[in-house]
């Protein structure tokens, strides 16, 4: 599929326009990210359309540009949906608010781009026909008969979602760097929720799914309900929980992932220090960060700033190896702290300013591993617990108070009933502690990690009816 | 020619004058619409905006010649120079903007008004309901006029007291026939519509349209002029416009002034003052059709409208079986009377009312039976200017946000569709309207819903500005670096040396927009906000604290009061953090007598548990505790002195003016001492529960759908007690929680009181409301003990067991909270509160757990 008419006339004014003012010696550097998207999407709630779930189409262009000066003055400017002539009027507006900065931004000339699978030839073959509403009805209609059949006294509501989705991304920059790519993506949601526990969901993306992928959704979205008593949490002496993936990384993405932010490492603010890095910062966990892989709406080629994506592994069993970073953050790196600079790359995961973005995320736990089934008879009483909901998390130290909502409570194997309690403790401990378990690991969003079996987190009962 | 002003002597003859002006006119515009423009001479303009041209410069030099003591006003004056350099004296400015009217004096001036071509879409489309309208204005009132359809050789003529008659174009002015109906009544005693319509009866007759145009397919039968001379020679029985122009309706209005048993009434324009200049307009044909719509006037406003809905659809009814019209009309309406001053692109609103009117007849060519309940456009431009600061330096470039957006959401046969897009749109405007509609269909086969089926409820109309500022300003980008240089100075203060890092984030928004929905409703909003956030950060050796507080005001605040604010938040954050250096994790069970809440955290868990268990749709959806079988049940959720209010009015961040169904925020009592009476409804979920809609339909951007969201919600005590401190402000001093506990003797017998404020979030389950709360600063009271203070623990329990267990209140009222909430991933600004405290007894059903071990 060709990139969109519309949005090349853009590219190109853009760039007339940029050239211009760089010849006049105003702009030392530029980068400019311009997409176009559209996407088909719906949802049903317990089979009703109600008017916040429209049958929606959502066209959408916008041009984000950073910018800096001859004097070093740097800009951000994004925009959605301005005609030309008005975007040069933001555009000289956007030169006025920008400040002076220490670091800005030497671009790289970079020699080639991977070039991706993101879009299936069934996808492709849906958008160029125009038949994504029809496919909507169908793929609606199959998840929304299975997930009917799906049964429990305590059922309150049955969501189901589909969201066709396509984007044409195209980028240059002053070094003469230019990039396009496009993307497709399927996806489709199904989730359950129960008077006493938050909701049960599942999703998947990819290709247009076949009849079998659709019912897989809904088993997955259901497993977790079961009909059993709820009643308060009696503890025995001795009892362990069993995070599920979802559970797990809400913790981690809480208490771990904001310390690995590079800023605030540099800036003391994170709970490692930049210092630390090729050290040991926590025990037994490995995250990577993988760009490339095939249809996923989270790869991608290219960064905000041009820079081709690569494979980068972050954590290396608790070991700090490489954080994310964008151009502006390797700079500074650089002047302050050469030697720790040089053991650093760009990986294509930079954004404006200095955020950094996550594409397919692997989270590892170097802990033996059992399945699901086996972790349950591991000990006399296990919580499962599926999802932790609240804020109580301190990331500069790992302490946390979660709720977590439809546990289940196994004893000697056997599931007897379900409770609500508030998860307590601290992530750092509980990752490094001995005797941990993983079990099967499932996909979370763009996140890829398993389940944890572990005996060193409190559950206080809330003793709610 | 001689005219009295006073007595009307001499309108004959001017009617005879202006007979003959008719002829030409309309032999002008003939030229025009025979005329194929070839590639060669086709210019800019359209044929229809040509042929106005010089309709109008032919009009001004016959009247400047035979009325030269007249004024004129026509849509070209203020463009125009007479292009043969003739000395033409009667021009004067012609907009009906304020500005126009003061100019002109249009109360008491004489003037001919003319529309040179009504209908220039079917003028430009080579239909032929296209008209010439001249009027003669006198102290306010049109007191003659002439209509003229070229096209089908009639003219419609009719002064003051000599009677309505029509005829061909061209014949002579005593062969004309005088328009008759079927009864000799005198006009006058049916004749309803006046100055103090608008004030009163605007709702029942915005109603009325509401279900002519669309229920009964009665949109706009015709093109104004023609559809309301249809009734005056009998062609049709009642026709309505929900918008028509000054200058078309003036001459209309002498028609059926004159016409016995014609009834015209008038909906008058939001700002005007003057009796022609209308938003709205209906004619009927005889007095029965006039005495029922009289009736249903009547009922309008003697009641509130969600009362008398269906009583006034019984009526509506009856007057569509006694008009007994069976004529597939073609959709189009004129557009709206939209202020200047909140609309700085007039073209651009003018082709989106277009848009709606085009894609709504391409619609109806396919689906002829399918009700087309709403059609409504949202364009919104919002601008954002933001940057993040950290220890006196820019952490990243200072960004420039600006997105223009628009969506269109159709409600066909009970199904809803959505279009958004950005501009400049890949498609025509049109076609995203017409895809609009078509989703919704599309959803409407598929769930099989009859063709006629409608959901939403009644709407009260409104039409205007909201906001305290006119529509399309820019933000002050000079005043955002001055913020961005005092934050920089604040930053590089001298500061405690455990202090190692201060961070702030800077964000200034403004958001403009314009709806426009099928009915005739149309409004603008604008509003701007600031919103800072600071962090301080302390460490001590491997011990390392943070303390967050962010600032929200609807205004751009000047640079004095920006500097104070974020340096008292400065300073009271570096005081924080140092402290939260010894301040221990609150143990994991802590036992109390009775909770002191904050108006933050109280407004947080009233917000979460029982705030989203009344919006309507999740109790109709099943989804909330409250409901059954989608009903909301009248629970007990509070002691009888407490009440639960919403309102989007309010000057917070939750402020909303008017929602995106065009539903004007109002103040809802939800909780009426202490039972639940009412919910959040939208259109649709406010019908289904036969309530009124309170404005609730929110969403994120145009690129989301609208549904139930709360604005600001609070608790109101009917009594509290005083806190010793008048200037109460957030964060509340814990000495003086303290002080109001110790004084109304709720520290006696050795009681302890723990004391809640600072939350960093929350959550709730609605189905059993169950609600948890972060809370950063937890101070144990007890009587002649030192305050001792913990940090971060989990509040969570059932939220009506929590109100239920209210004992006492403190304090103003206070709903000041800044969040963004949440719902089917979709974040809206809000605000929430309370009074200052919420005493709450021990409860089982309530816990604080902290984060910390088990309390020795």
């Amino acid at each position: 599929m060709k990139i969109n008419a519309e949005v090349l006339n853009h590219s190109e004014k853009i760039k007339h326009f940029l050239l211009k003012e760089l010849n006049a010696g105003q702009i030392k550097n530029y980068q400019v990210n311009i997409s176009y998207s559209l996407s088909k999407s719906t949802q049903l709630t317990n089979g009703i359309h109600f008017t916040r779930d429209p049958l929606h189409t959502s066209h959408k262009v916008t041009i984000g540009v950073f910018f800096s000066t001859g004097n070093n003055k740097s800009g951000i400017l994004n925009t959605k949906g301005t005609d030309f002539e008005k975007w040069v009027r933001l555009y000289l507006k956007s030169r006025a608010i920008a400040q002076e900065l220490p670091f800005a931004g030497k671009f790289q000339k970079f020699s080639g781009y991977p070039v991706l699978e993101l879009a299936s030839p069934e996808l492709l073959s849906l958008f160029e026909t125009n038949n994504t509403e029809s496919e909507i009805s169908r793929l609606m209609g199959i998840i929304d008969n299975a997930a009917k059949q799906v049964k429990s006294p305590r059922l309150m509501n049955r969501e189901i979602s589909v969201l066709f989705a396509m984007q044409n991304r195209i980028y240059f920059d002053s070094n003469l760097n230019e990039a396009f790519e496009f993307s497709a993506s399927c996806e489709l949601f199904c989730s359950f929720s129960l008077q006493d526990s938050i909701e049960s969901s599942a999703d998947i993306f990819g290709t247009v799914p076949t009849i079998a992928e659709c019912l897989r959704l809904v088993s997955m979205a259901a497993r977790n309900i079961v009909v059993v008593d709820i009643r308060p949490f009696e503890p025995s002496l001795s009892y362990s929980i069993l995070l599920s993936p979802t559970a797990l990384l809400t913790l981690v993405e809480d208490l771990i992932i904001p310390n690995l932010s590079l800023r605030d490492m540099l800036d003391g603010t994170s709970a490692w220090e930049l210092n630390q890095l090729g050290k040991k910062v926590i025990e037994n966990i490995s995250i990577s960060d993988n760009p490339h892989l095939k249809y996923s709406p989270f790869s991608s080629a290219f960064d905000t700033e041009g820079t081709p994506t690569q494979k980068v592994l972050i954590l290396d069993e608790g070991v700090l190896k490489h954080p994310l970073m964008n151009v502006r953050l390797l700079e500074e790196i650089n002047s302050i702290l050469p030697e720790q600079g040089s053991q650093l790359r760009l990986s294509g995961h930079g954004q404006e300013g200095d955020e950094v973005e996550h594409t397919n995320v692997f989270i590892d736990l170097h802990i033996p591993r059992c399945t699901n089934a086996e972790l349950i008879e591991k000990s006399f009483e296990v919580l499962h617990i599926n999802q932790l909901t609240g804020m109580s998390c301190d990331a500069l130290t790992g302490q946390f108070a979660l709720d977590a909502e439809g546990v289940k409570v196994y004893q000697d194997g056997k599931l007897k009933y379900s409770t609500s309690v508030t998860l307590r403790g601290n992530l750092f401990d509980c990752i490094s502690a001995e005797n941990n378990l993983k079990g099967d690991v499932e996909r979370v969003q763009n996140y890829w990690l398993p389940s944890l079996f572990t005996s060193t987190l409190k559950c206080v009962s809330k003793n709610l009816p | 020619m001689s005219f009295d002003v006073r007595t009307r002597i001499g309108l004959g003859k001017l009617e005879a004058v202006v007979f003959k002006i008719a002829d030409r006119m309309s032999s002008c515009a003939m030229q025009y619409f025979k005329d194929e423009l070839t590639s060669e001479n086709k210019s800019e303009e359209s044929n229809s905006s040509l042929a106005k041209t010089h309709i109008e410069i032919l009009a001004r030099k016959i009247l400047a010649i035979e009325t030269p003591e007249f004024d004129f006003l026509a849509d070209r004056n203020a463009t125009l120079a007479c292009s043969d350099g003739s000395n033409v004296t009667n021009t004067k400015e012609t907009d009906l903007s304020p500005s126009a009217e003061k100019f002109l004096n249009l109360n008491c001036d004489i003037y001919w008004m003319m529309e040179a071509i009504d209908s220039p879409e079917q003028f430009d489309s080579r239909g032929s309901q296209w008209s010439i309208n001249l009027s003669l204005v006198v102290d306010g009132e049109p007191v003659l006029a002439v209509v003229t359809f070229p096209c089908l050789n009639e003219i419609f003529i009719a002064s003051q007291g000599n009677s309505s008659r029509y005829g061909a174009i061209g014949s002579s002015f005593e062969d004309l026939n005088k328009c008759k109906i079927n009864s000799t009544t005198a006009f006058s005693n049916a004749k309803f519509g006046s100055n103090d319509a608008y004030a009163y009866g605007h709702r029942a007759l915005e109603f009325l349209h509401r279900h002519l145009l669309l229920k009964c397919k009665y949109l706009n039968s015709f093109t104004t002029s023609f559809g309301f001379t249809r009734i005056l020679c009998g062609g049709i029985n009642i026709m309505i416009s929900p918008f028509a122009s000054a200058s078309t309706l003036a001459a209309i209005q002498v028609l059926f002034d004159e016409t016995p048993s014609a009834v015209f009434s008038t909906l008058h324009g939001h700002n005007s003052s003057l009796r022609y200049r209308m938003g709205s307009a209906f004619g009927v044909s005889d007095l029965s059709l006039g005495e029922g719509l009289q009736k249903i006037y009547n009922d309008g406003f003697k009641r509130e409208i969600a009362q008398s809905e269906y009583e006034l659809a019984n009526g509506v009814q009856y007057l569509v079986q006694k008009s007994g019209l069976n004529i597939s009309f073609l959709e189009s309406f004129p557009q709206p009377v939209l202020n200047q001053k909140y609309s700085n692109d007039r073209n651009e609103t003018r082709e989106w009312i277009r848009a709606l009117e085009f894609g709504v007849q391409k619609f109806k060519e396919k689906f002829e039976n399918y009700l087309v309940e709403d059609v409504g456009v949202i364009i919104s431009w919002n601008q954002s200017l933001s940057a993040s600061v950290k220890n006196g330096k820019l952490d990243g470039a200072p960004a420039l946000n600006d997105s223009l957006g628009v969506q269109v959401r159709a409600i066909v046969a009970g199904a809803a569709g959505l279009s958004s897009s950005t501009l400049p749109v890949l498609r025509k405007k049109h076609d995203i309207v017409f895809e609009a509609l078509l989703a919704a269909v599309t959803l409407a086969i598929e769930k099989k819903h009859k063709p006629d089926f409608s959901i939403l409820a009644y709407r009260s109309s409104e039409c205007g500005h909201f906001g305290n500022e006119n529509w399309g300003a820019e933000i002050d980008a000079s005043l955002f670096r001055t913020y961005i240089d005092i934050t920089k100075q604040i930053h590089n203060k001298e500061r405690h040396k455990l202090l190692n890092a201060i961070q702030t984030k800077i964000l200034c928004q403004r958001e403009d927009s314009i709806q426009i929905f099928l009915d005739g409703t149309h409004q603008s909003m604008s509003r701007t906000s600031m919103r800072a956030r600071s962090a301080v950060y302390a460490q001590s050796g491997d011990e390392k604290r943070s303390a967050t507080r962010h600032f929200w005001k609807n205004y751009e605040v000047d640079k004095s009061e920006f500097e104070q604010k974020l340096d008292s938040i400065a300073n009271d954050l570096s005081v924080d953090a140092i402290e939260q250096l010894s301040v221990p994790y609150a143990p994991e069970s802590l036992s109390y007598d009775y909770l002191a809440i904050d108006a933050d955290l109280l407004g947080l868990i009233l917000h979460e548990a029982l705030g989203h268990a009344l919006e309507g749709d999740l109790v109709q959806g099943s989804g909330s505790g409250f409901g059954i079988n989608g009903q909301m049940q009248p629970l007990t959720v509070a002691p009888p002195w407490i009440s639960v209010l919403t309102d989007g009015n309010l000057d917070t961040c939750g402020q909303s003016f008017v929602d995106t169904e065009g539903v004007k925020s109002i103040r809802k009592t939800l909780v009426k001492n202490g039972i639940i009476v009412d919910g959040i409804h939208t259109r649709e979920t406010a019908r289904k529960a036969r309530k009124v809609p309170d404005g609730c339909s929110r969403f994120q951007s145009v690129f989301h759908a609208g549904m139930n969201r709360m604005t600001n919600i609070w608790i109101h005590a009917e009594q509290s007690f005083a806190l010793e401190d008048s200037s109460i402000q957030m964060p509340l001093s814990p000495q003086i929680v303290y002080n109001a506990m110790l004084k109304n003797g709720f520290l006696e017998d050795n009681k302890i009181v723990l004391f809640l404020s600072g939350w960093q979030g929350g959550t709730a389950t609605c189905s059993n409301l169950e609600f948890r709360a972060d809370v950063d600063r937890i101070y144990l009271f007890k009587k002649d003990a030192p305050l001792q203070r913990f940090r971060k623990a989990n509040f969570t329990g059932i939220a009506t067991a929590c109100f239920r267990s209210a004992i006492a209140a403190f304090g103003p009222h206070m709903c000041e909270s800044v969040g963004t909430c949440g719902k089917y991933s979709q974040g809206v600004m809000t605000s929430d509160g309370g009074p200052a405290i919420l005493l709450v007894k021990n409860d089982p059903q309530i816990k604080v757990i902290g984060t910390g071990e088990l309390e020795e």
